[in-house]
């Protein structure tokens, strides 16, 4: 944990980083746009202006490819990191990450069956594919709170459900992705997670309801401390322990639910960034959340952009992109860890 | 008086047992000096080598049955992907399964002389049927025109049907070459829809056969510097093509997948989109490898033709 | 009504899943008190007390704080009346002790994380009874078992409640951090600042220590009263099943049990 003097200056540090990556963000992508007609398009307004030195396809790059996209993924980027935090806490298990209830192979589950069932195609329309992916998001994050007993019963009790889900729902998906091999590359491609069909209204749905799961987050920040002592402990603190969870539950599956729908399933980020900021700020999560929000951010903005720009023409899924930059990053933290219980 | 029975009895059966195995040297000796019909080495590397032209085929490709099919060899098939569907006599033959895992039970069971198998198979096909006892070729040829032609001429020489083979290749080749070629520069940029919207974006880039169609076509395929079928859409409204072709995508017709592209706004701005300039295309025939390939060129190349008018 | 008593427990049945432990348990808790609980292990004393703080629910029976039945306060309510320090579980996060007594505060606190000038004042003084002030800024993780004791019934005493509830507070503690704590405690009685109900296994702690003893067994109350009424001779070796020899040194009123070893 570093100093509590230094971390003003760490957020300021993080802060800036994070405007800075995303303002340059805006200036990537294979259309090769110069900086200077950027400067211009963004001037200009949503609507291109009359005889302007740049092209309504640059203009329109920018205003409905670009900004969108690159919103979307800090939004995104937010949801993960702050649900993680939140899971690691209610679970009391740093190792917890916003898909461990079942949320991701729920999606990728509903995503498989509507295509199994003709309901969506290899043409289908902006919102089919979001919408069946909520659906089966949500549906299993709900079946396993009820599975488990609900919030009634230990944390541990709900972990283990999820788990069970998921290889249980993994094994279905692969079962009809066999016996539908035209959809298996379109779905396996999906589940990798993308942002690349970002577009402001998709923003605006998944920003409110997201918005609506994370802010009341910031009202709790006193009891998710508590929620780490042993239950009896919360209790007599005077915490409504069960209640508390299962407020936190329900709104950092939502908009977990609402973000893979949109998005994919993009790992490492709930994982990890919480899971660094810890490092820095220390448990409180006073101090955690707006940390774990701007790493957050800052994670995705960053990976999207390189998923935008590593290969040129082809772009790369980020989700392989975050499990790159996460998965020795991880093993790093590990490694720490283990040197500093001694 | 001595008994000299035995003694006969046994110099008779010595001779015999001494005979029999040299006579029957002998007779080897002789079917071997046979030279096989078939000698061609598949795309592995390996030697085919076949003692008789094969009277039973089995396929598990879609573009080696339209191959065989091409070649006169339709009455000789005995098994198929379900996948190969043309022609339409195809269809009677009987499946043996998809493209990944067909069913080897039934190959084996069909008694084939020789099965084909494209790079769309796994090893482990291949191997389940070698280990039957029964000859596999494995023809996998480069994503050009150049290596269609080969994939034909093999089946050709894997089959006893060379001179067909040629024959069709030669049509294939004049056919094409008699596309009248439009100057670099007036060429039309197209893209091809192999998949749009929450999919992502995906088109027949560089490394695809569908690349090489669309350049001997005539046209300038806006995805050449892209790989493994994935592009950004912020390129494909830079470069803005004008043409785009659409094959209807898996679960869709192709009223479908035109529908919902053209009121996709993210593709709704296109200028193709906007103008009208986008082509239908049977995707099996312009993505098989096989005896249609020149056709679907000229199919296309009518196509550019006709909207550079 | 009030009438002197801080808990009033009548009646009370709890099973554990269908299987009874308590039936028909009663009792009385003065105020202003130091009241041990004891008894064999699985007795039902940790049960007894969670059932107390409202953490465990009775089947049957009402359980009354200063007059008021449990269920009629809401958590924070309740947290403001009655404080836990349970048998240490402990925390693997490195909150620093001041932060840890910090939580204590929680009920009495508003909507935002912020402690008032108030708080931070009560829990300086919460650390400084129970000798803490100079470990504030070290983490929860770094502290000795003693240490560590002492922060939890910091964090209780900044809860500022009436009542505090501890279950074996001393017993992995060494003799000197044993007394240490006990004699704090007994402070918190002696000035009139909170009731202790302690679950004690030491006989001669709860001997040398408490106003008044409830001796529990399989689940009921076999004895309570003073010392003297209850820790007999006769009455410790039936329900402990071991025989024991009762001496007087000094105080007449706090005999020293010694046990047949």
């Amino acid at each position: 944990m570093v100093r509590r003097s230094m971390l003003p200056v760490i957020a300021a540090i993080l802060l800036i980083t994070l405007m800075a990556v995303t303002a340059s963000a805006l200036t990537f992508g294979p259309a090769g746009i110069p900086l200077q007609l950027i400067d211009d398009i963004l001037l200009s307004g949503p609507t291109p202006s009359e005889g302007a030195a740049y092209s309504i396809a640059q203009h329109r790059i920018v205003w409905t490819l670009r900004l969108p996209r690159i919103l979307t993924s800090f939004v995104a980027g937010i949801i993960l990191s702050v649900a993680g935090m939140v899971y690691q806490a209610l679970f009391r298990n740093p190792m917890a990450d916003p898909y461990v209830l079942g949320i991701s192979s729920g999606a990728a589950f509903g995503v498989s069956l509507a295509a199994f069932l003709g309901f969506i195609g290899g043409a289908t329309g902006v919102w089919q594919v979001p919408l069946v992916a909520f659906a089966g998001a949500a549906g299993t994050a709900i079946f396993i709170m009820m599975l488990s007993g609900g919030v009634r019963r230990s944390p541990t009790a709900l972990l283990l459900t999820g788990i069970a889900l998921n290889f249980l729902l993994s094994a279905l998906m692969t079962l009809f992705m066999y016996l539908n091999r035209a959809h298996l590359q379109s779905i396996m491609q999906w589940t990798l997670g993308s942002f690349g069909s970002s577009s402001w209204n998709k923003l605006l749905v998944m920003g409110s309801m997201g918005m609506v799961g994370i802010i009341p987050i910031i009202f709790l920040t006193k009891e998710l401390d508590i929620l780490l002592l042993d239950e009896a402990s919360a209790r007599s603190i005077g915490v409504s322990v069960k209640t508390v969870r299962l407020v936190l539950l329900l709104f950092s599956t939502l908009a977990t639910a609402v973000t893979v729908a949109f998005c994919g399933t993009i790992g490492f980020v709930g994982l990890m960034v919480p899971h660094i900021m810890r490092l820095v700020t220390g448990p409180r999560h006073r101090l955690l959340l707006p940390f774990s929000v701007m790493g957050g951010a800052l994670m995705m903005v960053g990976a999207d952009t390189v998923s935008r720009t590593v290969l040129g023409a082809s772009e790369l899924p980020v989700g392989v992109i975050t499990a790159i930059a996460g998965a020795p990053l991880f093993i790093i933290l590990l490694v720490n860890s283990k040197r500093s219980t001694r | 008086m001595k008994n000299h029975r035995p003694q006969f009895i046994f110099t008779v059966l010595a001779l015999i047992v001494i005979a029999l195995p040299i006579a029957a040297q002998g007779a080897a000796e002789t079917s071997s000096n046979i030279e096989p019909v078939v000698s061609v080495l598949d795309s592995r590397g390996i030697e085919i080598s076949l003692r008789e032209y094969p009277d039973r085929i089995v396929s598990l490709s879609p573009n080696i049955t339209e191959t065989l099919f091409a070649l006169g060899l339709g009455d000789k098939m005995v098994g198929r992907t379900d996948y190969c569907d043309y022609p339409e006599q195809a269809k009677s033959i009987p499946a043996m399964g998809d493209l990944l895992s067909p069913s080897v039970e039934k190959i084996v069971a069909a008694e084939p002389d020789l099965v084909i198998i494209s790079n769309l198979g796994q090893l482990q096909t291949i191997e389940a049927i070698e280990l039957a006892g029964i000859p596999v070729a494995f023809i996998d040829e480069p994503q050009k025109m150049e290596g269609t032609y080969r994939i034909i001429e093999k089946v050709g020489a894997l089959t006893g049907t060379t001179e067909k083979a040629n024959s069709i290749v030669d049509g294939m080749q004049a056919m094409i070459d008699s596309i009248e070629p439009i100057p670099v520069d007036s060429r039309p940029t197209i893209y091809y829809v192999a998949g749009f919207g929450e999919w992502g974006d995906f088109t027949a880039t560089g490394d695809t056969f569908l690349h090489d169609i669309i350049t001997l076509a005539g046209g300038d395929n806006i995805a050449s510097e892209a790989i493994n079928w994935s592009f950004q859409l912020e390129l494909l409204h830079a470069k803005d093509p004008d043409m785009l072709i659409l094959p209807p995508l898996w679960g869709s017709t192709f009223e479908e997948t035109l529908g919902q592209f053209v009121n996709h706004p993210s593709y709704s701005s296109l200028s193709a989109v906007k103008q009208g300039n986008i082509i239908p295309v049977d995707s099996n025939m312009i993505e098989r490898q096989g005896p249609r390939s020149a056709q679907a060129v000229e199919q296309l190349a009518k196509d550019i033709r006709k909207f550079l008018r | 009504m009030n009438d002197g008593y801080a808990m009033t427990v009548t009646d009370l049945h709890w099973s554990y899943r269908h299987t009874p432990l308590f039936e028909h348990l009663s009792t009385r808790l003065p105020e202003d008190a130091f009241i041990s609980i004891v008894g064999p292990n699985g007795s039902g004393k940790t049960t007894l007390l969670r059932n107390l703080l409202g953490i465990l629910e009775p089947s049957q029976g009402t359980i009354e704080l200063f007059g008021r039945k449990l269920d009629t306060y809401s958590r924070k309510e309740m947290a403001r009346k009655a404080s836990y320090v349970p048998q240490t579980s402990r925390l693997e996060y490195d909150f620093s002790v001041y932060e840890c007594v910090a939580m204590g505060r929680y009920a009495h606190g508003g909507r935002l994380s912020v402690l008032s000038g108030e708080d931070h004042h009560l829990i300086e003084d919460a650390l400084e009874a129970m000798e803490m002030s100079l470990l504030s800024d070290r983490l929860a993780t770094e502290l000795s078992g003693g240490e560590y004791q002492r922060m939890l019934i910091a964090r209780a005493l900044a809860q500022q409640s009436e009542i505090i509830l501890l279950d074996e507070p001393v017993s992995h503690l060494d003799i000197h951090n044993q007394r240490e704590i006990l004699r704090l405690l007994r402070g918190l009685v002696d000035r009139k600042i909170a009731t202790v109900v302690c679950v004690l296994h030491d006989l001669n702690a709860v001997s040398a220590y408490s106003d008044r003893v409830v001796m529990m067994r399989e689940g009921a109350i076999v004895a309570e009263g003073t010392v003297r009424e209850v820790l007999t001779k006769a009455r410790i070796e039936s329900v402990y099943r071991i025989e024991v020899e009762i001496a007087s040194i000094g105080d007449a009123d706090k005999p020293l049990i010694l046990p047949c070893w």
